[in-house]
């Protein structure tokens, strides 16, 4: 009877590792703080460059722990997954390298997004045509190419269905600069938020592009103007404005500091009795 | 920030008792009272050093494996001292104290270090 319970057991477990995983899994950084907070932090899960005062960005070991983990000059380029909210309403990014275990949290004001899919959407959503289809029968069985955004290098390819019926479904669609038809797949087979070329599903970003993607992202440049006062006060004010670093609670600390010198002094004192109670 | 400092202290103490009662046991100490006497030196000198070591990267920003160094120094000393001077009782069976203290330290620290290192703590 025994025998054949952990037969069963075996078979259940085994059969509950060969399921397959219907959700996407979202990894979690392995961060004391990320740990203790996890509620109050946001996913964002986007590139970032390094933008900060003095021409480099401080990383440090928590929102409330000014200890420097290290320093990025501007310009490193960084991944944060998480953002987490202090109570003056400064964002903080946990960054984790994994291979060389540098993790600590950097102040978001000092960090600016690489442009990408959401920053696409954010800049011509106006002018996406919800227009949801199947992709066209032509690229059955074919290769395609999948694009962070139209006018964008970053791709990978994508094998599409051999049946007709199994084609994914773009949800919209956007009309470049080119007039390259492009359809939006919100989750296909593990391809999240990418965009197709429908006119040319099969032609790489050279192909597309020969005399160079239109321009995403930048922001038109003003006419140079001459500096007021008022300007100069700005300026003056902008370099004396501190730098954002995490808080230190003083009340914690004096609470520690004599949490630390009792424990010590009580063992110390035992300790004394310990020698004296031998003699 | 609370749970973290319980968590840092706590984790701290008890991985060093750990590891230093059982070099103690290999050391061959196997009375009752030098397991106190090691446990309680532990208590005075690991929070305290803990403590240094994270006013140090609170308050100066980066954190020196040289600081790091410096401090575990002064605690092999202090180790030192009080482990030689109960050594003189006879009925504690600590030989060689202060190379006791040097090795169970060092031990200890290293094991940590490579933890840390690996991502492990």
């Amino acid at each position: 009877m025994k025998k054949s319970i952990w037969v069963w057991a075996v078979v259940v477990c085994w059969m509950l590792c060969v399921m397959p995983a219907k959700a996407d899994a979202i990894w979690e950084p392995s961060d004391n703080f990320y740990h203790d907070h996890y509620e109050d932090c946001r996913y964002i899960n986007r590139n970032f460059t390094a933008n900060g005062p003095d021409g480099e960005v401080i990383v440090y070991k928590s929102p409330e722990n000014p200890m420097v983990v290290t320093t990025w000059e501007n310009g490193f380029n960084a991944y944060i997954s998480f953002v987490y909210t202090d109570e003056d309403g400064n964002e903080w990014g946990i960054y984790e390298d994994y291979e060389t275990n540098v993790k600590g949290w950097v102040p978001m004001a000092y960090m600016k997004v690489v442009y990408d899919g959401i920053s696409f959407t954010e800049e011509y959503g106006e002018s996406f045509v919800e227009d949801s289809a199947v992709f066209p029968a032509e690229y059955a069985g074919q290769t395609v190419y999948c694009f962070t955004y139209p006018g964008s290098e970053s791709c990978f390819e994508m094998r599409m269905p051999e049946v007709e019926e199994d084609m994914p479904w773009y949800a919209r669609t956007f009309t470049d600069e080119q007039g390259l038809v492009w359809g939006y797949i919100g989750y296909f087979r593990g391809v999240r938020d990418r965009w197709v070329c429908i006119t040319n599903a099969t032609a790489t970003f050279e192909e597309l592009y020969p005399a160079g993607a239109p321009v995403r992202g930048e922001e038109p440049e003003e006419a140079p103007a001459q500096k007021t006062e008022d300007d100069s006060k700005d300026e003056e004010q902008n370099e004396d404005e501190e730098r954002i670093e995490p808080e230190r609670d003083k009340g914690l600390i004096g609470l520690v500091i004599v949490l630390v010198v009792a424990v010590t002094g009580a063992t110390g004192g035992a300790l004394a009795w310990l020698k004296k109670s031998k003699k | 920030m609370g749970v973290y400092l319980l968590k840092m202290f706590s984790i701290s103490l008890l991985l060093t008792l750990l590891i230093e009662c059982i070099f103690a046991f290999v050391w061959g100490i196997r009375r009752k009272k030098a397991f106190l006497l090691v446990t309680l030196v532990n208590i005075v000198t690991n929070p305290a050093a803990v403590l240094t070591y994270w006013l140090y990267g609170m308050y100066c920003g980066k954190a020196l494996p040289a600081v790091q160094m410096g401090i575990e120094i002064v605690v092999v000393i202090v180790e030192a001292l009080i482990y030689r001077s109960f050594a003189k009782e006879e009925s504690f069976g600590l030989k060689r104290p202060v190379w006791f203290a040097v090795l169970a330290n060092g031990l200890s620290w290293g094991i940590v270090f490579f933890c840390k290192k690996g991502g492990l703590l």
